[in-house]
C-alpha cells in the first residue's frame, strides 16, 4: 500500500509523457504498417512502407541534410561557445552586460529569428545584409539562392544556438576552484598546456553534455529552416523534419511520413541514451 | 593566467566580432519596425522619421496577413492564454514530480529519470504526425485547449528535469526539521522546499513559457482557423508572397521577443541557473 502512494508523486506526470509519448510513438509505428492519408482511412500494408526504395531514398537524402546543416553548427557553436566562456570567465569591466547581451538571441523565439533572417539575407537582393555590405563596395550575394541556403540556415543556427554553449560551458568553468589553476602556475605550464591538460578535463563531461543535447536539437532543427526556405529552393535545404512536416501535411502521406520518422527512430534513441549515460556519468562525479 | 598581451587582444576581437554578429539582426529588427514602409531600403544607423505607426497598424487593423478578418489581438490573446495555462499548469505537475523523483525511494527511480530525460529531448516532429491522427480521432483539433495539452509534452518533461535538480541541492536537514515538527510530505514542500527552491521554479516557469510561446510546429499543424492562431502561426502566415509587408512584420516580431526578453532580463541570474542545472547537475 505505501509503495503505491509513492507513485502519487509523479503519476501524473507519467500520465502526461505516456498519453503524448509513449502512445505516439506507437500509434506512429502502428501507421508505419498501414496505407493512410489525411482524412483517409487506414489500410493494412504490412511492411511495404518499409521496403520502398523511394521512401528509403527520401529518408537517406533529407537525413544526410540534416547531418549537413548539424555538424557544421555544431562546430561553429561549440567554438564560439567555448571561446567566449573562456573570455567571460576573467574578470573584466563590462563583462555581465556582455554575457547578458550575448545571450538575447537565445531567448527569442525560433519563428521570430526565421523572420529577421528573411529581412536580412534577403529575398533576392534586397536583404539588409546586402545593404550593409553595399556599403563596402560588395556586390549582392544570394544567401538563399541554391548554393548558400544550407550555410546561410548554419549561420542562422549558430546566431540562435551558441549563447546556451557559452553559458553551460561558463558554468562548468566557474565551478573550477582557483587553487588548480594557481598549482598549474607553480609547475610552469604555459596557458595553452593549462586549458589541455586541466581545463579541458574538468569541463568535458558538461562539453559532451551540451554538444549531445544541441545535436539532437539542431538535427531536429525544423521552425526556422521551415518559415525561412521551407526546404528550397529545390530540395537544398529539405532535412528532415521539414521532410517528413511536408509529406504528412501538403501530400497528404501520413504513413509515408511515420514511416521516415520511425527510420530515423533509432539515430535519435541512440543520441539520447548516450546524453543519458552522460548526466548519470557527471552527477556520480559531482 | 592568460595574462600575455596577447591573449588580451584576441580576446578583445573575439569579444567585438561576437557583438558585431549579435547586434546586426536586433539592430535591423528595431530598425524596420519603427520607420515608416516608404524608406525600408535605406541604410542608416538611425532611421529618420522614428514612428510607431506599423504598431498601430498591425494592432488595429484586421487585415494583417493580407485577407484575414480578424484582429491580431486575437493571436496575441491566444499566445497569452496558450503558453500561461501550459505553464502554470505543467509545471504544478513537475513540481511534485520533480519533488518525488528527489526525495521520495521508490522502485527503479533512475529508470524514471531517464524516461523523463528521453521525453525531454525526443524530438517533436517524430510525434507530430500520429498527434494529428490522434487529436482528429478525439476532436481536439483546431481548439486551443488541445494545443494547450499537447504543450505538456513540451512542459512537464523539462521542468521535471530540473526541478528534480533543484530539489536534490536542497539540503535534507533542512525538510527534516519540518518533519520532525510533525509536518506532512506535502506541508514540507509548499513551507519548506519551495520557498528555497522558488529562483528554480522561476526560470523553470520562464522556459516553460518561452518554449510554448514559440512553438511552431504543433501550432501551425493542429490550429487552422484564424481566431485560433497564436502569434507563431499568425507571424508564419504573414511571410507569404513576394512582397511582405516588413513595417508590420517587424512590429509583430517584437511584440513576440519582448514577454520572454523581458522575463529574462528581470530574472536573468535565476534564468541562466535554470539553464544549466538540468543539464550540469
Amino acid at each position: 500500500m505505501k509503495s503505491i502512494k509513492q507513485y502519487f508523486w509523479i503519476l501524473p506526470v507519467l500520465i502526461v509523457i505516456t498519453g503524448l509519448i509513449i502512445y505516439p510513438i506507437l500509434w506512429t509505428i502502428w501507421l508505419s504498417f498501414q496505407s493512410k492519408t489525411v482524412g483517409g482511412t487506414a489500410t493494412f500494408v504490412g511492411l511495404s512502407n518499409y521496403t520502398s526504395v523511394n521512401l528509403i531514398n527520401e529518408f537517406l537524402e533529407s537525413f544526410s541534410k540534416s547531418w549537413i546543416f548539424t555538424v557544421p553548427s555544431i562546430a561553429f557553436k561549440l567554438l564560439i561557445g567555448m571561446a567566449l566562456a573562456l573570455i567571460l570567465n576573467k574578470e573584466f569591466k563590462g563583462r555581465n552586460i556582455l554575457r547578458a547581451f550575448f545571450f538575447v538571441p537565445w531567448t527569442i523565439p525560433k519563428f521570430a529569428v526565421a523572420i529577421i533572417f528573411i529581412w536580412l539575407l534577403g529575398q533576392g537582393t534586397n536583404g539588409g545584409l546586402d545593404l550593409m555590405l553595399n556599403k563596402l563596395g560588395i556586390q549582392p550575394i544570394y544567401w538563399l539562392g541554391p548554393h548558400l541556403a544550407m550555410l546561410s540556415m548554419v549561420i542562422i543556427n549558430v546566431w540562435k544556438g551558441f549563447p546556451f554553449f557559452m553559458v553551460g560551458i561558463l558554468a562548468a568553468l566557474q565551478a573550477i576552484p582557483q587553487d588548480v589553476y594557481d598549482a598549474a602556475l607553480i609547475d610552469g605550464a604555459s596557458t595553452v598546456q593549462t586549458f589541455f591538460y586541466v581545463t579541458l578535463p574538468l569541463i568535458k563531461n558538461v562539453v559532451l553534455i551540451v554538444s549531445v543535447l544541441s545535436t539532437i536539437w539542431t538535427v531536429s532543427e525544423f521552425a526556422v529552416i521551415f518559415v525561412v526556405t521551407g526546404g528550397g529552393p529545390g530540395n537544398a535545404t529539405n532535412v528532415l523534419p521539414v521532410f517528413t512536416y511536408l509529406k504528412a501535411f501538403k501530400q497528404y502521406d501520413l504513413s509515408g511520413a511515420a514511416t521516415m520518422a520511425i527510420f530515423a527512430l533509432p539515430f535519435l534513441v541512440g543520441l539520447i541514451i548516450l546524453l543519458v549515460k552522460l548526466t548519470q556519468k557527471g552527477s556520480e562525479t559531482a | 593566467m592568460h595574462k600575455s598581451k596577447g591573449w588580451k587582444i584576441v580576446s578583445i576581437v573575439i569579444l567585438l566580432l561576437t557583438f558585431i554578429f549579435v547586434t546586426i539582426p536586433l539592430y535591423w529588427v528595431v530598425s524596420v519596425a519603427l520607420r515608416p514602409s516608404s524608406n525600408l531600403f535605406t541604410m542608416r544607423i538611425i532611421p529618420s522619421n522614428i514612428t510607431l505607426k506599423n504598431f498601430e497598424d498591425l494592432l488595429t487593423s484586421n487585415n494583417w496577413g493580407g485577407f484575414q478578418s480578424v484582429s491580431f489581438i486575437v493571436p496575441l490573446k491566444n499566445s497569452i492564454i496558450v503558453a500561461s495555462l501550459a505553464t502554470l499548469i505543467g509545471v504544478t505537475l513537475s513540481i511534485f514530480a520533480g519533488y518525488g523523483l528527489a526525495r521520495i525511494k521508490f522502485k527503479r527511480k533512475s529508470l524514471m529519470s531517464g524516461f523523463i530525460l528521453f521525453s525531454y529531448t525526443l524530438p517533436p516532429f517524430v510525434l507530430v504526425i500520429a498527434l494529428y491522427d490522434i487529436l482528429t480521432s478525439v476532436n481536439l483539433i483546431n481548439s486551443l485547449a488541445g494545443l494547450i495539452l499537447v504543450y505538456m509534452l513540451i512542459v512537464v518533461p523539462y521542468s521535471t528535469w530540473t526541478l528534480k535538480g533543484y530539489f536534490s541541492g536542497i539540503p535534507r536537514e533542512l525538510e527534516d526539521a519540518a518533519r520532525v515538527d510533525g509536518a506532512s510530505r506535502i506541508g514540507t514542500l509548499f513551507r519548506v522546499i519551495l520557498p528555497s527552491a522558488a529562483p528554480g521554479v522561476a526560470s523553470v516557469a520562464i522556459f516553460s513559457f518561452t518554449l510554448s510561446w514559440g512553438e511552431l510546429l504543433f501550432a501551425m499543424t493542429f490550429l487552422n482557423s484564424y481566431n485560433k492562431f497564436t502569434l507563431a502561426v499568425a507571424l508564419r502566415t504573414m511571410v507569404v508572397g513576394d512582397f511582405l509587408n516588413w513595417g508590420n512584420l517587424m512590429a509583430g516580431v517584437i511584440i513576440s521577443m519582448l514577454p520572454p526578453l523581458v522575463l529574462y532580463l528581470i530574472l536573468q541570474k535565476f534564468v541562466v541557473q535554470g539553464l544549466t542545472a538540468g543539464a550540469i547537475k
